[in-house]
């Protein structure tokens, strides 16, 4: 094995054992969810007054917020659902 | 894709690290950026992310310079002769973890993101936004640096006997 291979090998050795507890893990993995949700709420409503506003249908509306990166729920669903 | 997002944050992690060396700073580092990308709305994947990472760490920790200068004395080459070192075996942790911190910030982060995430020279320049030839140099003296402070320390062994 060459230097630079042992070299190689022996840092990335060392940075594979290196790792987030599972406490923090966690606690990393909770906010990025319910950030995400936060956020996708947010749009959500944002869209949903846009559409009230302006008269834009739902499939234009969803069209732009997909571009956007964002899913939007359409509010017939949302209606059912809190039936 | 709870094990995906456990595996991304553990890559974060360990980017985090090669840019700080030090666990609470990288720790502290990750809600941030993630944070961030999820408010940008930018994509949940590994470059982002790694991109959002750095960010912050250079704009918390400016004193590193984000293009370091180097005097010439410090790259030219060792006055020691090189001994032979069993590479294959005389890499110790606590060792290669002094050898990592005496290295900066932006050295440690070309080397892991080549050696430990697999980049090409060419993908590293898209992350760092340093040139190609910039990054293979210093993926070269990166490790030369590393080597030297491996023999200098068994020649300081062999001195105190």
């Amino acid at each position: 094995m060459s230097k630079n291979d042992a070299t190689d090998k022996a840092v990335n050795n060392y940075y594979q054992k290196k790792t987030l507890s599972a406490q923090k893990l966690q606690q990393l993995m909770d906010v990025a969810p319910t950030q995400q949700q936060l956020v996708e709420n947010i749009a959500q409503e944002i869209a949903i007054n846009h559409q009230k506003n302006l008269q834009v249908s739902y499939a234009a509306l969803n069209q732009v917020m997909t571009k956007l990166g964002f899913r939007l729920i359409d509010p017939k669903r949302l209606n059912n659902e809190r039936i | 894709m709870p094990e995906s997002l456990a595996i991304l944050l553990q890559c974060d992690y360990r980017y985090a690290l090669s840019l700080a060396h030090h666990t609470a700073k990288a720790e502290d580092l990750l809600p941030d950026a993630w944070v961030a990308v999820i408010q940008a709305g930018g994509p949940h994947e590994k470059d982002y992310l790694f991109c959002a990472i750095r960010s912050r760490y250079y704009n918390l920790y400016k004193r590193e310079r984000l293009v370091p200068m180097e005097s010439l004395e410090s790259i030219a080459e060792p006055v020691h002769q090189l001994i032979d070192v069993d590479y294959a075996h005389d890499f110790h942790d606590p060792l290669l973890e002094a050898a990592l911190a005496q290295l900066r910030g932006i050295e440690r982060e070309v080397l892991y993101l080549n050696v430990a995430e697999g980049y090409t020279a060419l993908g590293i320049t898209t992350i760092t936004g340093l040139a190609r030839g910039t990054v293979l140099s210093m993926l070269t003296r990166t490790r030369k640096k590393i080597q030297c402070y491996f023999s200098a320390n068994e020649i300081k062994v062999v001195s105190h006997e």
